[in-house]
């Protein structure tokens, strides 16, 4: 061992040796006992010289004591940590291929020595093929990786070795899809790992066939189906009515499914198409006709599943399809622990793809919208069903396309500006006067052009998956309260300039408080959210509950001040109409925030009764307390609202007076039982102001079964009922 | 990264039929013990590699139960910065022997660990844990531990993890 090279690092009893690279000339064999192979060094070759240094090599071992290690000075134990043990089943994914009874051909190999099929199929095993490639697509986009999904399918590997038509423009078809998918999914941009497998390890979804010839094809295919389930519907002679019949069922099959990949394909080129002369809106209803065909579609292939042929155990032990094998891309994964991947049962990825263009359908409608307030709505709610990678990363698109194209800059600003103007009425957006000022239009449009990048920001976070939203939740709130500061000096500049055109008139916070409504909203979001990921233990709900309760607070008021402006802009525009035609009739106008007023009273009625509800409990010693080896209460608190710290208003609230209001409130009333009544009554007013809004949706009949059941309870509890039981 | 299938929980304390005693890791001799132990639980292969990165370059976080001269419980830990800010510990590794579980030998042995860290200055303590792992939930929660994210499809069978936090400072 050279000494120069050798550096020991104490560490306890362990150490290390590191080399540099001329250590290691010294273990190169020296000349003679093997030839094997041919090094090319420019346009020399130079021979190799194999030497078995095993003895060598466990020899030197000897000298090393326990814990000591030799390593390159640049491969560290981390980087040896995603190392692989050779040959061992559970980390060599190579050692798959152990079982095999002969060796796995690529699909050139396999049609050269004719052991794939590729021409000359029944209908049923083109139907069973081309359903086992739409399980595989299915699976591809539930997250799995490609190798191990869609290029299981051997015939995709080089689909002009293709003989069969219909095989070979469904196949390109496929794959044409897929990669454009790929594109949308990457334009999107809010996917993860746990998402979505991006392309990789040496498989490629490009394919040397032109849009056109690909089109082409599939139109072909498709006219010539058409004529054989036509043709196959009137009964030859020879054949009896069962089998004349079965065999018009398998080419309608057959062609509902050539219907499809050409609906499919043509979806995705057409909306992710660069055709600049066409409106997009045109090509959203286009798309949408064409997702509303394959909807319709999908229950007739899920249904005549059955008719393909199913898969067969191959020469690896695998259940598999003809032209699929699991084992075929194997060699293309890197080096690491094999994922045991199972592709989805074909009906089953009926469903899914059935789900899959619902979705997209619903997308569709975002380009309807025209007020951002409602867009923003729209992506929450479109974000509650868990929606998968690819419908997200397309509702992603449709927006930016119909709102953020670069031919269209304005459209953002006046999507924000109506929403804004509905909000709260601003004269800056309404008032004549206040128009002609141009300092003013510069101060506001500047604003509006500004808020483009948090509002963005927020619907980007709505598209990407619910566990990462709330990790993004605490950049977004930074923006989203940089905006609501600008607001505010917005204001207050427009009130200056406001009362200098006349001194009767004032800017009110009219942009301040919309930009506060969105940073509560979110702040509440944030809480709330932590319930569906199972991320609190019940002795965190008091505080959970008690942050929401104040968030509520803030929105009700934002709320009552933004329906106070629209009282006032309703007042004076009414005044201006009377003037102008003294026989217009009074008519009183629901305000636009009536519903979501009352909606936030009642759930923030509900947040108080589980608030007395835990009082009771801890009153009774009903919920167990934390009081663990190294819980701190108070670091918990901060770091649970920690992402609320840069947020300029609703103001932070300490964990000092939190413990304050908390002690107060627990010290109003004397007993448990008190304090179940108390919730009682907090469940009772939520369930009748529940019970006030007009035209209930599913939202709002959900939560008044749950106030119901939770008075019921709570009065329960207040009479006596269960008193020894804990929660 | 490191995934951990503890299905430890504390309560009863240890029939005293054997003594046991809990010790820190010295060298590599006791390396073969802690693979087996946490091999037979692990629903992921490590390569030994993975144990020399923990236990060569934190072997001071590392302990065992032992009942007599044989291994019956262990944790190996690392103690590094965080984003630049934040001295972050993390729990790679807990198993206990399944005939020694449910007396509190798990968690004796993450607030060993844990003691260690808080001596070294740690900010925070983190470590993953399958979803529907709850009796290593009730463990790490009991210690004071909260549930700070939620891991989705984390593990090679597809399933979802808990990152689980203890706040120190």
């Amino acid at each position: 061992m050279s000494q120069e090279g050798m550096k020991n690092i104490a560490n306890g009893v362990q150490s290390e040796v590191r080399f540099s690279y001329n250590d290691w000339q010294k273990w190169l064999p020296e000349d003679g006992e093997m030839i094997d192979g041919k090094i090319i060094s420019g346009s020399e070759q130079v021979p190799i010289h194999w030497k078995d240094i095993t003895q060598a090599f466990q020899n030197s071992c000897q000298e090393l004591k326990p814990g000591e290690l030799v390593h390159d000075q640049y491969f560290s134990l981390y980087e040896a940590m995603s190392a692989v043990e050779l040959m061992d089943p559970k980390m060599d994914s190579g050692m798959i291929y152990r079982d095999c009874a002969s060796p796995i051909l690529s699909f050139e190999e396999a049609v050269e020595k004719n052991k794939v099929q590729v021409d000359n199929f029944s209908p049923s095993q083109l139907i069973g093929i081309v359903d086992e490639l739409l399980a595989c697509v299915a699976s591809w986009l539930d997250g799995q990786p490609l190798v191990q999904t869609i290029f299981t399918c051997s015939y995709l590997h080089k689909v002009e070795l293709i003989e069969d038509t219909y095989l070979k423009a469904y196949c390109v078809g496929i794959l044409k899809s897929c990669d454009l998918i790929w594109s949308l999914i990457q334009s999107g941009q809010v996917f993860e790992e746990e998402d979505f497998c991006c392309p990789s390890h040496g498989c490629s979804l490009q394919t040397n066939v032109t849009n056109a010839k690909a089109f082409a094809s599939l139109k072909e295919v498709d006219e010539n189906c058409a004529r054989n389930v036509k043709k196959s519907g009137r009964k030859p002679e020879e054949e009896t009515d069962e089998q004349a019949k079965s065999k018009n069922l398998l080419y309608q099959a057959l062609h509902t499914r050539i219907k499809f990949c050409r609906l499919f394909y043509s979806f995705f080129h057409h909306l992710l198409g660069t055709k600049m002369n066409e409106p997009f809106l045109d090509v959203v209803k286009a798309s949408n006709n064409r997702l509303q065909s394959m909807y319709a579609m999908i229950p007739l292939i899920k249904d005549t599943c059955i008719l393909g042929d199913q898969a067969e155990m191959n020469d690896c032990g695998n259940n598999c399809m003809m032209g699929f094998n699991p084992l075929i891309c194997m060699k293309h994964l890197p080096s690491q622990f094999p994922k045991a991947i199972e592709i989805m049962e074909r009906t089953k990825a009926c469903d899914y793809i059935y789900t899959l263009i619902g979705r997209l359908l619903r997308a569709t409608e975002v380009v309807e919208i025209s007020n951002i307030d409602n867009i923003i709505q729209f992506f929450a709610n479109f974000s509650c069903d868990n929606p998968d990678v690819l419908s997200r990363s397309a509702l992603q698109h449709l927006f930016c396309e119909t709102f953020k194209s670069c031919n269209d800059k304005k459209a953002m600003n006046e999507i924000i500006k109506k929403a804004i103007k509905i909000f709260t009425q601003p004269p800056i957006l309404n008032n004549p006067s206040l128009k002609g000022s141009q300092r003013a239009l510069e101060i506001s449009e500047a604003f509006f052009e500004r808020s483009d990048g948090p509002i963005s920001r927020l619907l980007f976070t709505y598209c990407c998956n619910r566990s990462r939203q709330r990790e993004k939740i605490g950049g977004l709130l930074e923006e989203l309260s940089a905006m609501q500061e600008e607001a505010s000096q917005c204001d207050e500049q427009l009130n200056v300039i406001m009362e200098r055109i006349d001194s009767q008139l004032h800017h009110r916070p009219y942009l301040g408080l919309w930009g506060l409504y969105h940073t509560c909203k979110i702040m509440e979001y944030y809480l709330l959210l932590g319930f569906e990921l199972d991320l609190y233990g019940t002795y965190e709900y008091y505080i959970v509950y008690w942050y929401v309760d104040y968030l509520y607070n803030h929105r009700l008021s934002c709320l009552y001040a933004a329906d106070k402006h629209l009282q006032a802009h309703e007042a004076a525009s009414l005044d201006f109409r009377k003037n102008k035609n003294k026989k217009s009739k009074k008519k009183k106008k629901v305000s636009e925030h009536t519903l979501e007023i009352q909606l936030v009273d009642a759930k923030q009625s509900m947040c108080k009764g589980y608030l007395r509800a835990i009082d009771g409990f801890v009153k009774q010693e009903k919920m167990a307390h934390q009081n663990s080896k190294y819980d701190n209460e108070k670091l918990r608190y901060e770091h649970r609202i920690l992402p609320f710290m840069n947020v300029y208003s609703p103001q932070l609230i300490t964990y000092e007076k939190f413990t304050e209001v908390r002690e107060y409130t627990r010290a109003a009333l004397a007993t448990a039982t008190e304090f179940y009544s108390s919730s009682a009554k907090f469940f009772n007013m939520a369930k009748t102001k529940l019970e006030e809004i007009s035209k209930p949706n599913d939202d709002v009949t959900n939560l008044i079964k749950i106030t119901k059941t939770n008075m019921v309870v709570m009065n329960l509890l207040a009479s006596g009922h269960k008193k020894e039981s804990k929660v | 990264m490191l995934k951990i299938r503890d299905d430890d929980a504390e309560d009863n304390s240890l029939k005293q039929e054997s003594q046991l005693d809990y010790v820190s890791y010295e060298s590599e001799l006791q390396m073969p013990d802690i693979i087996e132990l946490i091999t037979k639980d692990l629903s992921e292969p490590y390569s030994i590699y993975t144990y020399r990165y923990f236990l060569h370059n934190w072997p001071r976080l590392a302990y065992l139960a032992m009942v007599d001269s044989k291994c019956v419980g262990a944790v190996v830990s690392k103690l590094d910065m965080h984003k630049k800010t934040i001295r972050r510990g993390y729990i790679a590794m807990l198993a206990v022997e399944k005939d020694y579980r449910k007396r509190g030998i798990g968690s004796e042995l993450v607030s060993l660990t844990i003691e260690q860290m808080i001596k070294e200055g740690c900010d925070e303590v983190v470590l993953e844990t399958e979803l529907s792992n709850k009796p290593a939930l009730a463990l790490y929660e009991n210690l004071g531990f909260v549930r700070d994210k939620r891991l989705f499809r984390y593990y090679l069978n597809g399933r979802d993890a808990f990152r689980l936090k203890l706040w120190l400072n």
